[in-house]
């Protein structure tokens, strides 16, 4: 099957403007996400099942179709032609090369959408490829992170953890170096599949032990680009999480190593409320996230204008889906230091981890198991 | 470090047997009695199922204490429905084909958890992103991605040893599959004065006694196991 030549737009501009005028298929995504500031195509919702394609077209020009398909919303990106478009000249010289008729975008929907079941088969069939890849990979993760804890296990000590504080530096780098990587495929585990934040059973986990892990973990990264990771206070509750908890500090201390200016502290503040709630504030000095974006920070995709470092815009994204699969929330603050008119400042990610533990996915109905005609017991 | 004794036990340790006997004959629940972590860790079985033996921190969980069994696949299914280990480790993929060449590991866990609720199984596996296998996983008691570090499996079967493996969990999924079966609550009360009787060190046929009490029940050797495993966290005096 030949490439999908529609390009599926995370981040539109859109008004509801009704009508397509002809213009071109581009594929735009990369404007949208470093200017578009609204967002409101996220918005948007033609409401009628399967009724067929719906055109807008934003104030800048760039226009979607988007088409309301069984439970899902079919975006599909282009600029067309418009009155108002302010599209930069670099896209308008495109224009003139690839123009295209709204009936034919109409046409083409139309295609794919009888095309779909033959596209979500090969779709599937790749993504089983890749899924084997994944599996090959995390069994070598699991292979390098037992041989390292083989060795670490002949060293001195009686508890695990003195084992690893015994063991050569080299070593313990391997075996931070694995569980980053760990953390990171859960990631894509629940990118791929957003249940996985609720798989398992909460048990107690102690937070403070887990930040006190994260950063041991992260130390030596943040030495090599001269930033100090700091822990303060100190927390002795231990709560009811899901495993995948670990994921957001990993995130926010990984996010700020990213980030933070050269030079300058990353701080991770805990606390036990009178209550039994653990409140966690992850502090680090650099570029502070503008104003108009501070609302869409946990937005899929979303990215800092002023971000320096590369990256996805779906860490934050990630920790807020795992937070409330936990039943909390992570907020953002930022603190202007005055510096660079108020450009410059502390980036502040607090939380705070309740005491009750997250409300458990319902468990499935048994139904009737392959092997229950199986006589067990004679 | 010790586990608290739990419900009426607790608190009354200057209590003389007898007497302490006595309180219990209320409750199975009450009679549960504190163990030395060490000695719990060690009384546990545990069974790793995976075609892949590298992914597991056998090593580092041995020396600590754990008793670990390594099955490459499901080798005597009889044992894991007789309830023999206290905690199984289950992968998803490449086990079980025989079994159910399709499902494999979940076909697996769903006959274990329908012939035996309080079996505590662990979904271990690299494949949670497939989102077709959700039910593996929310079927399981603890799911643990692959690859996981030996300190966090610790962690998460310390944790099992204070929530599940406890006289609480096993008696009230017994008494709940008992209900299921229909089993009356003078029953229940006669099945649970029952295991208060064995807990006590005297000698009760618990297949016999939940079939005379409850009726011919078809799940009456997996409740008998049940119960045998709450005996034995009860009679560790």
């Amino acid at each position: 099957m030949e490439d999908p030549l529609l390009v599926f737009c995370p981040y539109p501009t859109i008004h509801t403007d009704g009508s397509l005028l002809d213009g071109i298929i581009m594929p735009q995504s990369k404007y949208c996400r470093d200017n578009c500031r609204t967002h409101e195509c996220l918005k948007f919702n033609p409401g009628e099942k399967n009724r067929g394609p719906m055109f807008y077209t934003c104030a800048k020009g760039f226009s979607v179709a988007v088409v309301a398909v069984d439970e899902s919303l079919l975006r599909i990106n282009g600029v067309i032609e418009a009155s108002t478009n302010t599209a930069p000249p670099r896209f308008r010289r495109e224009q003139k090369s690839r123009k295209l008729k709204s009936e034919e975008l109409t046409r083409w929907i139309r295609a794919f959408l009888g095309a779909r079941p033959k596209y979500e088969k090969y779709v599937e069939a790749k993504a089983k490829e890749a899924v084997h890849a994944l599996h090959d990979i995390k069994s070598l993760i699991g292979s390098v992170l037992t041989t390292a804890e083989q060795y670490i296990n002949e060293q001195n000590g009686k508890t695990i953890d003195d084992k690893i504080e015994a063991s050569p530096p080299h070593i313990q780098t391997i075996y931070h170096s694995c569980e980053i990587l760990q953390s990171l495929l859960q990631i894509t585990d629940i990118l791929t599949n957003p249940a996985v934040a609720q798989y398992g059973t909460p048990w107690a986990i102690s937070v403070h032990g887990v930040i006190l892990k994260l950063i041991k973990i992260h130390e030596s990264r943040a030495l090599s680009q001269n930033k100090r990771l700091i822990l303060r206070g100190h927390s002795v509750n231990k709560v009811r999480l899901y495993s995948s908890f670990i994921i957001i500090p990993h995130i926010l201390i990984d996010n700020a190593i990213k980030h933070a200016d050269r030079d300058t502290d990353i701080r991770v503040w805990i606390t036990d409320k009178d209550n039994g709630e653990i409140k966690l504030d992850f502090s680090s000095f650099g570029n502070l996230v503008p104003e108009e974006e501070r609302e869409f920070i946990f937005e899929r995709g979303a990215r800092g204008s002023n971000a320096r470092a590369r990256g996805s815009g779906l860490g934050l994204y990630i920790a807020q889906l795992v937070a409330k699969a936990n039943g909390f929330q992570v907020g953002y603050k930022a603190k202007p230091t005055g510096i660079l008119g108020n450009a410059k400042g502390y980036n502040e990610f607090i939380f705070t981890v309740p005491v009750s533990a997250p409300k458990s996915a319902p468990k499935p109905s048994l139904g009737t198991s392959p092997l229950s005609s199986r006589s067990v017991y004679g | 470090m010790e586990y608290a004794i739990r419900g009426v036990a607790k608190g009354v340790d200057h209590l003389f047997a007898e007497e302490k006997r006595m309180l219990w004959h209320k409750h199975i629940t009450n009679c549960e009695v504190t163990l030395p972590a060490t000695e719990l860790v060690k009384r546990t079985r545990i069974v790793v199922i995976d075609d892949e033996r590298t992914t597991f921190p056998f090593d580092v969980l041995q020396e600590q204490g754990y008793s670990i069994d390594y099955w490459p696949d499901v080798k005597d299914l009889d044992r894991l429905e007789r309830g023999f280990y206290d905690i199984i480790i289950l992968d998803i993929g490449g086990i079980g084909r025989e079994l159910d060449e399709t499902n494999e590991g979940i076909a697996v866990l769903k006959h274990l958890k329908k012939l035996n609720p309080a079996q505590v199984v662990v979904a271990f596996s690299g494949q949670s992103y497939e989102s077709a296998k959700i039910p593996f996983f929310q079927l399981a008691d603890q799911y643990v991605p692959k690859p996981t570090s030996a300190i966090t499996w610790k962690e998460i079967i310390d944790d099992l040893l204070k929530t599940k493996v406890t006289v609480g969990h096993y008696w009230e999924t017994m008494r709940q599959a008992l209900r299921d079966a229909g089993a009356s609550e003078k029953a229940i009360k006669g099945v649970e004065a029952s295991l208060v009787k064995a807990a006590s060190g005297r000698h009760v046929d618990l297949c016999k006694t939940i079939q005379k009490l409850a009726g011919p029940l078809e799940n009456a050797v997996t409740l008998a196991a049940i119960g045998a495993k709450i005996v034995a966290l009860c009679n560790t005096q």
